[in-house]
Order: C-alpha cells, then structure tokens, then sequence
C-alpha cells in the first residue's frame, strides 16, 4: 500500500493574498488527519489544493510517490464530501451515489449492486429512489458521504462535512464516520474548525495558523503539549498570565512576586526545555483552575497559587462562576461555594496545567 | 512549452474570433454604410466616404430632425405615464398583503406572454373609433401599454429589495409614513425606478409595430422613419438613422449594472 | 370584435396562409432550438471556462445585441446579410467562397439568424446568471468525482437550471412571434411570417377578421408553449 500522500511546501495565493505560506505535511495511508484552524487559516484553501480546485503556486502535492500537483480535479482520484453536501437535488440519492461509478463506466447491474452496498453501510436502506430534496439533514449528509465511499477513493477529502447538523445528530455522525473510515482503511483529510470534533475523530490533528502549520500531533499532545500560545489558546487554554523563571536544577522555579506565590515546574517536554530564565507568559484553562485561601501554598510548591480578589459572581446551576482579578487582569474560576464579591481568593492551578513560553515583550 | 501554449490558444481565438465577426459584423455593415458615399458591387467596402448624408439628416429642417424630436416627446411622456401608475403599484405589491398579488403580477406580464402584434391592430382599432389614431396620445398610450411590464416588474424588485426593517426602523425613530417613504424607500429604491425609468424610455424610443398600426401615417416616429428610409432603398439615410436610435441603447448597457443591482434582479418576478 | 370571429375567417385564414402558418411555426422552432443551444454553450463557457483571459472576453461582448432594438437590427442584417453585404465581401477576401457564387441570405435564412443574433444573448444572460447562482460545489463533486466539463455541462448544470432555460425559451419565443419589423425588413419574399400576413391584412384590405383569426393562430402557438411550461412546472413541484 503506498498512498501516502505528502505535501512538500506548498504555497497558495489568490492574487497578491498569500493563503498557504510553505506548508509540508506527510499523511500516512490509512490514516485520519485533521487540519484544525480559525476562519482564514488556509485549511479549506489546503484542502481545495489537494483536491485540485487551487492553483498551487509553488511545492508539490504527492500520492504514492506521484506528483499530482498540477492534475486537474477530475484525474486525482480523491473523493470529497462537500461542507453544503454538493448533493444534485435533480437525480434520486441513489443516483447520486452512482454518478461517480457512471464516470467511472461501470457495468449497470456492477453500479446497482454497489449502491446497495453503500445504502446499507450507512443504514440508508429504502431512501435509494427518494429525491434529495426529501431527505433529512442526516440523511443528505449521509448520502453524500456515501457518494464519496462509492468509487473506492484512495483518499477521502471532509471539507467540515458536519458542520451543518443538529448538536445531536452530529455526535453520533463523528463516530460513524470515523468507524467507516478505519472498517475500509481509507486515508481521511478532515477540515474543520471545529476542536472537539477533531479530537474525537483523528488519529492526528494539524493545526494551522495564517497559512502556517502552528503544529502536528496527536489529539493527546496537542491538548496538553501546545507548541506555541497559539496552540495553547485555540486548544482552550484561553487565560494568560506573566511570571518569572528561573533555573533550579533539572526543574524550573516560578519566581514569587505579589500577585502569585512559587511553583516548581518539571521539564517533561521540550516546548518547556527551551525557556529560558526570564519573563515567560503562562495559559492554562479555566476548569483547570481551583479556589482557594489567598494565603494557600502548595506543598512542595507543586502548584502554582494566584493571589486575587473575587470582582464578580454568578450562578449557571450546579456550581458558581466567579470573575477572579489577579492584578488587573480577569480570569472566570468555577467553585462549588458560595463566596462574597469583594472576598480575597487563591487561585491554584496545578504545575502540569501551567503551558509556558517565553515572553517577547506586551 | 510557450509553443504548445500559442497552438492551445489557437482554436480558441479562431473560435473568439468568429463569434466576435457574428456580434459585431452587422453593427460594422450599419456604421460603414452611414459614412459610405458610395459603395457599389464588387467592392467590398465603401470606395467613397464621406459626411453628406450626415448632413442630409441632421439639416434643422429635416424630417429626421422632426422625427427624433417626435420620438423624445414621445418616450418622455411614456416614463411619466409609466412611473405614475408604476410606482404607487410597485410599492402596493412590494409592501402590501395584497390578495391578488401573483394575479396582478401576471396581469402585468400578460400582454408581453402573448404576442403583442394583434393587441395592437384591435387597440389601433378602438382607438380609429375615439379619433386617437395618427395622434400623439394614442401612441403614448400604446407605448405605456408596453412599457408597464418593465415599470411594474422592476420598481416592484426595487421595492421588495429594500429591507422592511429600514423602514420600521424610521417609524421607530418618530418618522410618519409619508416621511418614511421619501427619505428611506424611495431613495433606496432610486436606482432600480431610475432603470425602470431608462427601460421604458428606450423601450417607447425603439418602438416599431404599435407606432406602425396606431399612429403612421400621421406620427412619424424615428423607427417609422428609418422603416420608410430603407424600404426606399435610402440606406445611408436607415443606416444613419438607425445609428441614431442604437446610441441610447448601448450608453445604457455600459450602465446598466450601477442601476440594476444584483439584489434588485435577484427580486424580478419573486 | 369577437362577435364577428366566424369560422368563415378562420377557413380563409388557413386557406390562403396555410404555408406561412407552418413557416412561421417552423422558423420560430429552428430559432428557438438554436438559441437554446447557444445560450447554454454561452453560460456554460463563463461558467466552467478556464481560461479567464477568454472567459472574460466572452463575458464581455456576447451580451452587446441584447441592447440593439429590433428595428435597428433589421436594417444591420438587411444590409449584412445582403448578397453583396458585408458578410459575403469578408467572406470573399477571406477566400472562403467564390465572388460569383454569393448568395443572398435575405430570405427565411436571414430571419433565423436575425433572431438567434438578438435573442441569444437575452436568454444566455438569464441562463448564465441561474448558472452563477447554482452551489458552486454541485459542479466541484461532480469534478471531483472525475467527471469532464462537457459532461458537468451537460448533466449536472443543465438540469439544475432547466426552469430558467425554459422560461427564457418561451419568452424569447413569444417576442420573435409578434416581431413584425425583423420578417418585414429582412425577407421581403414568400413564404413569409404572420406578422406580416396580419399587417398585410389590415393595411390592403382592412379585414379584422382575418387578421384577428390568424393573430389568434399564433396565440395557440404561444398557449401549446405555454403548457410546455406548465407542465415543466407541474413535475418540478413533484419532485420536491
């Protein structure tokens, strides 16, 4: 098996607009990679590349060693499924399905055999005669998945293929999907903005930032080794705070300073290996962080204690929100007590929930 | 490389190239027949040229002249005619829960959904009995009788395209409808009663049949007169005439687009 | 007026204008298939051309006969199409036909090509704008599922936009069928179109009637049409 596809350096622009600025990738066969970003990132546009719908500027775009880079669409073998569907609303689901093996000149009763096939793997069975415009969301979305599977692509390109289902239909459709994919051993590109999704359905999530990948890895390492603040605020660790550093041993000592106490951070990975001493901004996320006394120290100084005062209060049911202020800045900590606005606070965040980087400056 | 590319390029501009002979070959024959003094077989273009047909027409006290000026009156008195019935309709069935919409609508469309010739020999027919044939009322009445369609269908898209909520917006602020009405619809709207405007303006000047049955031969619109050029063999004096008639209708091309929005075409016949 | 509709006028009418009722049927037909065809290659070309130098070439001088009147494009074929018109003379310099063998296009020949000429681009814009409209990524599965544009054109856009075709057709249609400058000017000789016959009617012998009957004829024409597109209409709500 050698579609592995790789991506080496590819560069998109419309006009004088750079959307992917040297972009490599290697997918491996079989696998389920998500290209993760905000509106803009370049995912669609890298997705649109591979499938042949932009031009590429400059790079390479490879399956199995060949270089498709200047392929038109039609000659690449990949099949998508489209964020509106793309389903054609004059021809039945069923012909919709066959429409890619009808290129493909298969024989009739080879085609009616496959559609079958392909009803029934997406539990469409008794919708194959009904027009498009009498299906469900789900149901439309399942045919155009299944209008992809049909013609055995070696590559299955998802441009957000979820995004228009309701909250509920689309948890179940996540784990369909990427049952589907692993049962036919297909290689999958998932674009979404979506970070949840991409966390439950790839083996390997990319994640990019103004035509850059920000960074690669597993939806485990992405989550708790973000490689830059960027990673670190789009994967949810949204509040930042400014400390100092300093070496202490194999470890690294956070400095006391008014608004929080000392802390020991291991170094267990290598994004923390190249801090230097110095100013370093920490991200961590909300539900990582507890109340406490404003005086609490850890033992060991295994967490990191912020010292604020309690400036808001609200109760969504079940626990309080409250608007904690560390020196100026506002973070939103979740507690089960019921405490007074104005009341001095700690806020502790375990050492391991703490992402650092180097400062460069406001 | 760059040869492949020149002989790719090849069918595609012997192809461009034939199309662009088909559009433009026949307005190339009116333009060079209204300057070709003299232009006989077998030469294959004009062997003198020349502006003394020019001349011939434009001379004050020619009948062109008089023509042009009959056809002007003519097309200004229809857009009045047209925009006094067009608008007040248009915003009745933009706004209005009118209940008869669609039918009205259609109403509007039918004398362009059927032929218009033989309406025009029975209203020419009626008109011979009221003393309105050969005159310039009949005409106008005719010409707006055309040109309503245009009117309606557009200013109603014109209306339907401005957002109701601009309008509740203004009420909101203390506006009274009239007020509502003329300084945030109808300024909203300018553009595409502007166009519908230029449409039925163009529309009466290029008017042929119901100017032939209602008004020759005492009307003599600039249409009836080119008619009558060519048929009597005068083609420079057709072909200039003609001329005369196509400038109007490509000016408003080239701008058709800053009145005719998108969102207001989107709205034609919704 | 009605009242004196007799079966009398319409056995005259068919009697002596039997021949233009078929010719007139018949070049309207021709007319309306080729417009039909070219505007759906016009559309198509702007749509799924990908060569944006030539799409934007196209784009911008196939829509200039749309704005030329009908009166005005008469007298431009009249003296195009003309045995010693422009086409031929281009024709003869360009050595494709022989100067001695030039024939006259005036004829019903002149009146299809008159009518494809100003037609056209009024149903290729309509057609072209549908086609705009349609899902962008309607064309892309397609594409991206191997198949050619020629294919893409004809079976994944054409059915998309089928309604707006139709109705463009028989709008076009109808207005070719009351255009009495265009048959008057371009083909002075018989067989010739009802538009003439009626005009014809009136002006020599005053006879509504006839007139009347054979102006009826082509509002049966225009009503098969017209249920043509009801029909459309009809399975077009089936369906969704």
């Amino acid at each position: 098996m050698t579609a592995a596809r790789e991506i080496d350096q590819v560069e998109v622009a419309y006009g004088a607009v750079s959307v992917l600025r040297g972009v490599s990738l290697d997918v491996a066969p079989g696998e389920f990679v998500a290209l993760l970003g905000s509106s803009g990132c370049g995912k669609t546009t890298l997705l649109r590349a591979i499938s042949g719908f932009v031009p590429v500027a400059r790079g390479a775009i490879r399956v199995g060693g060949r270089d498709i880079t200047h392929l038109p669409p039609d000659r690449r073998d990949m099949a998508m499924v489209f964020q509106s569907y793309a389903l054609w609303l004059h021809m039945t689901a069923a012909q919709n399905i066959a429409y890619g093996l009808r290129i493909r000149r298969w024989r009739r009763a080879d085609i009616a055999r496959r559609v079958d096939e392909i009803l029934r793997m997406l539990k469409l069975e008794g919708l194959g005669d009904r027009p498009i415009t009498r299906l469900s969301g789900g149901q439309s979305q399942r045919v155009a998945l299944g209008r992809a599977l049909a013609v055995n692509p070696q590559i299955l390109l998802l441009d957000e293929p979820l995004s228009n289902l309701d909250a509920r239909i689309r948890e179940e459709v996540r784990h369909e999907i990427k049952a589907i994919q692993k049962s036919l051993g297909i290689t999958a590109i998932h674009v979404t903005h979506h970070r949840e999704e991409t966390m439950i359905m790839a083996d390997r999530i990319v994640i990019l930032d103004a035509g850059r990948i920000a960074q690669v890895g597993s939806p485990e390492e992405v989550y708790n080794r973000p490689a830059s603040p960027f990673v670190a605020a789009f994967m949810g660790a949204g509040n930042m705070i400014r400390l100092r550093v300093r070496a202490s041993g194999d470890d690294l000592m956070i400095e006391p300073e008014p608004d929080n106490g000392p802390a020991r951070i291991a170094v267990t990975h290598p994004a923390r290996a190249r801090l230097m001493p110095g100013p370093v901004t920490a991200y961590f996320r909300s539900e990582q962080a507890q109340l406490t006394a404003p005086d609490d120290v850890a033992d060991d100084a295994r967490d990191l204690v912020l010292k604020g005062r309690i400036v808001q209060a609200a109760y969504p049911g079940g626990f309080w929100r409250y608007g904690v202020d560390v020196g100026g800045q506002h973070f939103l900590v979740d507690d089960e007590r019921r405490l007074e606005v104005g009341a001095p606070v700690g806020v502790r965040l375990p050492a391991h929930a703490l992402h650092l980087y180097p400062d460069n400056g406001p | 490389m760059t040869t492949m590319r020149a002989l790719g390029w090849l069918p595609w501009g012997i192809l461009l190239g034939v199309l662009a002979f088909a559009v433009f070959g026949p307005l190339a024959s009116l333009l060079l027949w209204s300057f070709a003094e003299a232009w006989y077989f077998p030469h294959k273009l004009p062997s003198q040229w020349g502006f003394r047909f020019w001349e011939h027409v434009f001379r004050p006290t020619g009948r062109a002249m008089e023509a042009l000026g009959m056809s002007i009156s003519i097309a200004l008195l229809t857009v009045v005619m047209c925009l006094a019935i067009s608008v007040p309709a248009g915003l009745a069935l933009a706004r209005g829960r009118l209940p008869w919409r669609p039918l009205i609508m259609l109403a509007f469309l039918l004398p362009q959904a059927f032929p218009s010739l033989p309406i025009y020999i029975n209203v020419a027919r009626i008109f011979y009995e009221f003393g309105l044939n050969g005159t310039v009322a009949g005409v106008v009445l005719v010409h707006t009788l055309h040109g309503l369609v245009y009117a309606v269908w557009i200013t109603t898209a014109a209306f339907a395209a401005v957002d109701a909520e601009l309008e509740q917006a203004a009420r909101n602020l203390g506006a009274s409808a009239l007020r509502t009405f003329f300084t945030v619809t109808l300024p909203l709207a300018a553009p595409g009663i502007v166009a519908s405007a230029i449409f039925v303006f163009l529309e009466s000047l290029d008017e042929f049949t119901g100017s032939y049955f209602v008004g020759a031969p005492e009307v003599t619109t600039l249409p009836l007169l080119m008619f009558t050029a060519s048929m009597a063999g005068n083609y420079q004096i057709s072909s200039i005439t003609a001329l005369i008639l196509l400038v109007p209708s490509i000016a408003f091309m080239l701008v058709v687009e800053r009145f005719l929005k998108p969102d207001v075409l989107s709205k034609v016949g919704a | 007026m009605e009242g004196r509709l007799s079966i009398a006028n319409f056995t005259k009418a068919f009697e002596f204008y039997d021949r233009d009722i078929l010719f007139t049927f018949v070049i309207i037909g021709i007319s309306t298939a080729l417009i039909g065809l070219f505007s759906v290659a016009i559309g198509g070309y702007l749509v799924l051309g990908e060569n944006w130098t030539a799409v934007a070439i196209l784009a911008w001088f196939y829509r200039w006969p749309l704005f030329v009147p009908f009166i005005v494009e008469a007298q431009c074929m009249y003296t195009f199409l003309a045995k010693n018109g422009l086409m031929n003379n281009g024709f003869v310099a360009l050595g494709l036909v022989d100067i001695e063998t030039t024939q006259s296009l005036l004829d019903w020949r002149g009146i299809i090509i008159t009518f494809v000429w100003k037609q056209t681009p009024f149903v290729a814009l309509m057609v072209a704008g549908a086609m705009a409209a349609l899902d962008r990524a309607t064309i892309e599965a397609a594409r991206n599922l191997g198949a050619s544009r020629l294919r893409i054109l004809v079976e994944i856009v054409v059915p998309q936009i089928r309604p707006t075709l139709i109705v463009g057709l028989i709008l076009s249609f109808v207005t070719t069928l009351s255009v009495l400058s265009v048959p008057l000017m371009v083909s002075g000789g018989t067989p010739t179109m009802l538009t003439v016959d009626m005009a014809y009617r009136i002006n020599a012998f005053g006879d509504y009637g006839v007139a009347n009957a054979l102006g009826l004829i082509s509002y049966l024409m225009t009503g098969a049409v017209a249920w043509i597109y009801l029909r459309e209409t009809m399975r077009e709500r089936e369906r969704t």
